[in-house]
């Protein structure tokens, strides 16, 4: 039986001349597992948001075509009223965690259905326990890393057992094991019947279980050659980074790190190891417990300013870091790196009107426009579609070439290969 | 930590805190607000994890607020009895804020049968200022990675602080609604109460504290 079919979608935005969407067909029976892919604004999230609702209801724009839930139409349901057939996890899952602690957000959701009481703490504790978060039970949820924080709303919107699960990207801060794991237990939910569309640029893991892929098409796609030659380094560079029996708050002694000029370095490690801490540590938003860091084969300086000119940090929330009035300026009017991060067409823009993934690329653009010596990046591939991705690892390479280090943290395992980067484990 | 209060009922907590306001206003006798005052630091201090740093800023602006009451009354007495009423006027938000947990508050409110749209603003309000707060401190931090220090560069604030924030709040005010009927929430439909609230123990034992104080106050105002 047909749970959830679409004809026709179209979507424009308001103030657009071009749809987003167009022509949109796709149905989706109880027990499938649908793959949704394309390029970084091609309009995966605007489908996403089609389906939830939130468009046209919070993003002005005209919906023309028909969507319906067992054969019935659900265009004129608001949000609550889908959400209690389709569950939904959100790309940001910050704006789905409501309550303080662990356990309480797992049976917020359980409470919204109006279950009876007797059954929410067995529920609650079911999830917990799928989930391996039984430890973190009372844990505050400022305690929790981002994979954690992402484990938490998915096991908050599995225990409601909607039969349709959309998901934007639940693999993004996934580490290997955890990411495995959910795969797992997606399939197992579509052999008792939950159907289940994903939106995953991580291909390499999904494709395997999707019974359906659906690919959406950019207007202006362009593709890139990827050229993989490996950068010239040698024993003799100079040592740019140095770190010591470094400590932070409860996390076990990292490991000592020496990074020399043209290299690269990969953080592996599982969620809430303290990838980021280290990135924080070394770009000195944080002083460490113990330990010392050496930069240019000097102390690290005091004030973070300072360190700035030497080391550059692209977050994992581009919003955070994005301050000038158009594209431009955000790289200091450096026409060629717009080019090579494929944001020419938008270089007048005002940054916040770009989507997700070319703001990340962007942030990019304007860590390296101000010539750091060391590039660190947390989560390189989140909200990264191949091409975006390929542009963004080009980039990378050229900046070492030139003689500037990287360290990344990222889950996705092609990353080591692209960048031919040496991988720590933490 | 003292974890005693966290446990309490929450409109326990409220009905006591306005309490304690009512009668730190009526109080006339520096004897009867000191007590008053230690109780509340005592909660205040046990519950609570507060900086050094904080704790000294906060010991000093009292001692100005005191200094330049001595200096304007001419009576260090009255100076310091309005400081202490003050304090006593202050500190319960604190305690009552930081020791009973958003959820909890809602259960309350829900309890009292309050209409659900005050419950869903004052939980939003909750949850929104930590968030403020983590945003600004994001957002300073990422002025810092670019070589930015706004505390040394005011002339920076409104480009480099104001305009991101406003974008980031006014975003979040639509993020968090999509996000809260995401998660199935119906202000207007019934809603279970996992945990409901009942009168315990502790609540008996806060009771009686509390009527032990304010009658130990009374005697010393009398």
């Amino acid at each position: 039986m047909n749970e959830l079919t679409i004809e026709n979608l179209s979507f424009t935005y308001a103030g657009q001349p071009q749809p987003a969407l167009q022509g949109i067909n796709l149905s989706v029976s109880s027990g499938d597992i649908v793959l949704i892919t394309g390029a970084t604004g091609s309009g995966k999230s605007t489908l996403l948001n089609c389906l939830a609702g939130i468009a046209p209801q919070y993003t002005a724009g005209t919906l023309s075509g028909e969507i319906s839930y067992q054969n019935q139409s659900i265009l004129q349901w608001d949000i609550k009223t889908r959400s209690r057939h389709l569950g939904f996890l959100l790309q940001n899952v910050e704006t789905q965690i409501f309550t303080d602690r662990v356990c309480d957000e797992i049976a917020f959701g359980l409470e919204n259905l109006n279950l009876s009481p007797e059954e929410i703490p067995n529920l609650t504790d079911a999830a917990l326990h799928e989930f391996g978060l039984t430890q973190q039970r009372n844990w505050t949820i400022g305690q929790l890393s981002a994979g954690q924080k992402q484990r938490l709303v998915i096991a908050c919107i599995l225990a409601m057992k909607q039969p349709i699960l959309i998901m934007d990207e639940p693999f993004a801060y996934l580490d290997r094991a955890s990411a495995a794991f959910l795969l797992e237990l997606l399939k197992t939910r579509s052999t008792q019947g939950q159907a289940i569309i994903l939106i995953e640029h991580r291909l390499d893991l999904v494709q395997s279980v999707a019974t359906q892929t659906f690919r959406l098409q950019n207007q202006d796609i362009i593709t890139t050659e990827t050229t993989f030659e490996t950068p010239a380094f040698s024993q003799s560079d100079p040592i740019i980074l140095q770190c010591q029996n470094l400590s932070w708050g409860g996390y076990p002694v990292f490991p000592d790190l020496t990074l020399q000029a043209g290299e690269t370095l990969l953080l592996q490690g599982e969620n809430g190891c303290g990838k980021t801490t280290l990135l924080k540590l070394i770009s000195g938003l944080l002083k460490p417990t113990t330990g010392t860091i050496e930069l240019l084969g000097r102390p690290q300086p005091r004030r973070i300013v300072e360190i700035t000119r030497s080391v550059g940090f692209v977050l994992q929330n581009p919003n955070h870091q994005l301050f000038a009035e158009s594209v431009k300026q955000e790289v200091q009017d450096n026409v060629e790196m717009l080019t090579r991060l494929n944001l020419q067409a938008q270089a007048e823009q005002h940054p916040r009107s770009l989507s997700q993934g070319q703001k990340r690329r962007l942030t990019l653009g304007a860590v390296l426009a101000r010539r750091p010596k060391i590039c660190l990046l947390d989560e390189i591939t989140v909200g990264q579609d191949a091409t975006s991705l390929s542009l963004m690892l080009e980039l990378l390479k050229q900046f070492t070439r030139s003689g500037g280090a990287v360290i990344v943290t990222s889950h996705d395992p092609q990353v080591v290969d692209r960048l031919n980067a040496r991988v720590i484990a933490l | 930590m003292f974890k005693f209060l966290f446990s309490v009922n929450p409109l326990l907590k409220i009905g006591i805190s306005l309490a304690i306001v009512t009668i730190a206003l009526s109080l006339t006798t520096l004897e009867a607000v000191s007590v008053l005052v230690v109780v509340l630091l005592i909660l205040f201090l046990t519950s609570i994890r507060i900086q050094v740093k904080n704790a000294i800023v906060i010991a000093i602006a009292l001692t100005v607020f005191v200094m330049f009451g001595t200096w304007t009354l001419n009576n260090w007495q009255l100076a310091l009895f309005y400081a202490l009423r003050l304090l006593a006027i202050l500190l319960p938000a604190p305690v009552f804020a930081f020791t009973t947990s958003p959820t909890d508050l809602v259960r309350a409110l829900q309890a009292m049968k309050l209409p659900s749209f005050i419950v869903l603003s004052l939980m939003l309000t909750w949850r929104f200022l930590p968030v403020i707060q983590q945003e600004s401190q994001r957002i300073l931090e990422a002025n810092q990675l670019r070589g930015v220090d706004l505390s040394r560069r005011p002339h920076l604030w409104f480009s480099g602080l104001f305009v991101p924030l406003v974008f980031r709040i006014v975003s979040y005010a639509d993020e968090v609604t999509i996000g809260l009927e995401t998660r199935g929430y119906d202000p207007n439909a019934p809603r279970t109460i996992s945990k409901p609230l009942t009168w315990q123990a502790q609540d008996t034992v806060f009771t009686i504290v509390s009527v032990l104080v304010f009658g130990i106050v009374a005697h010393l105002e009398l």
